[in-house]
């Protein structure tokens, strides 16, 4: 998990198992962007923002920018912490 | 099968939205707000992220069909969908503007304007010429400067057919047969 601008952070899918981490940097909103999205508890008393897309350069990312830009800056308003994470495992073949 | 390293997967979804904040934010282009990102992230938007972030810019953060420069970039996305495709494998990029480069082929034509969508505007398809597929249903480009002529052209053609006939997007002759 790194910090962009304050307030603000971008982080992988492992972090929601680090939950002390989370609480210990005092994150308050988590926006999340996968698909198939299952409900964790870890995450249970976080202010939530789930887009849901792939990581596809077909997946219409541009349609959810206004949403998160406006949810991000409420979030920043009231003074919370954000943090972006993915979560999605990839899956590969051989 | 197995699960890829972390740091592998999922660069690009979260960062793309990241920097979709800071652009407009600290009103920054899209190259800069990456970098912003990479400094302290190992990101890498992919191609068709960092292109979205550009649309998003060139829309002034409020992107919706009624901006030239969306309707393009979903005019460009409907082209590349339909490049791998096995009905029509011609290359049907096109630009209509210009902005994005040249543009290098007219493999496509406008079939004319049948139907008005909820703003009154109306609804142009666009067909395969060889094979008549129809690749989009997209709102009218108005800002057409090229091919102005044949577009006018063939909306009023398609103006004196019956309605029925022109919306039903006619087959290659050799799939009708048995």
């Amino acid at each position: 998990m790194q910090q962009v601008i304050p307030g603000l952070y971008i982080s992988s899918w492992y972090t929601i198992f680090a939950s002390d981490a989370l609480r210990n940097e005092g994150i308050t909103h988590v926006l999340t962007v996968m698909k198939d999205f299952h409900e964790s508890e870890i995450l249970q008393p976080f202010k939530r923002m789930i887009i849901e897309a792939l990581d596809d350069p077909d997946e219409h990312l541009i349609d959810y920018f206004e949403a998160a830009i406006q949810w991000i800056d409420d979030a920043l308003a009231e003074g919370g912490k954000v943090m972006i994470h993915w979560y999605l495992m990839n899956y590969v073949f051989l | 099968m197995y699960f890829s390293d972390a740091s592998l997967a999922g660069k690009s979804r979260s960062a793309t939205i990241m920097a979709a904040y800071l652009m407009k934010r600290f009103d920054i282009g899209v190259t800069e707000a990456i970098s912003q990102i990479q400094d302290v992230r190992d990101v890498d938007p992919n191609l068709g992220f960092r292109e979205q972030l550009q649309v998003f810019l060139d829309c002034n953060f409020v992107p919706n069909s009624s901006k030239a420069a969306y309707r393009h970039w979903l005019l460009r996305e409907d082209a590349r969908m339909q490049k791998g495709s096995a009905i029509c494998t011609r290359n049907l990029m096109i630009d209509v503007t210009g902005k994005y480069g040249k543009p290098d082929n007219v493999n496509y034509q406008t079939a004319g304007t049948f139907a008005v969508d909820e703003t009154g505007a109306p609804v142009v398809d666009l067909r395969c010429k060889k094979c008549r597929y129809i690749s989009s249903l997209i709102l009218l480009i108005i800002d057409v400067y090229w091919h102005r002529r044949s577009l006018s052209y063939y909306m009023s053609r398609q103006r004196k057919r019956s309605s029925i006939n022109a919306r039903t997007p006619k087959l290659p002759r050799n799939l009708g047969r048995k």
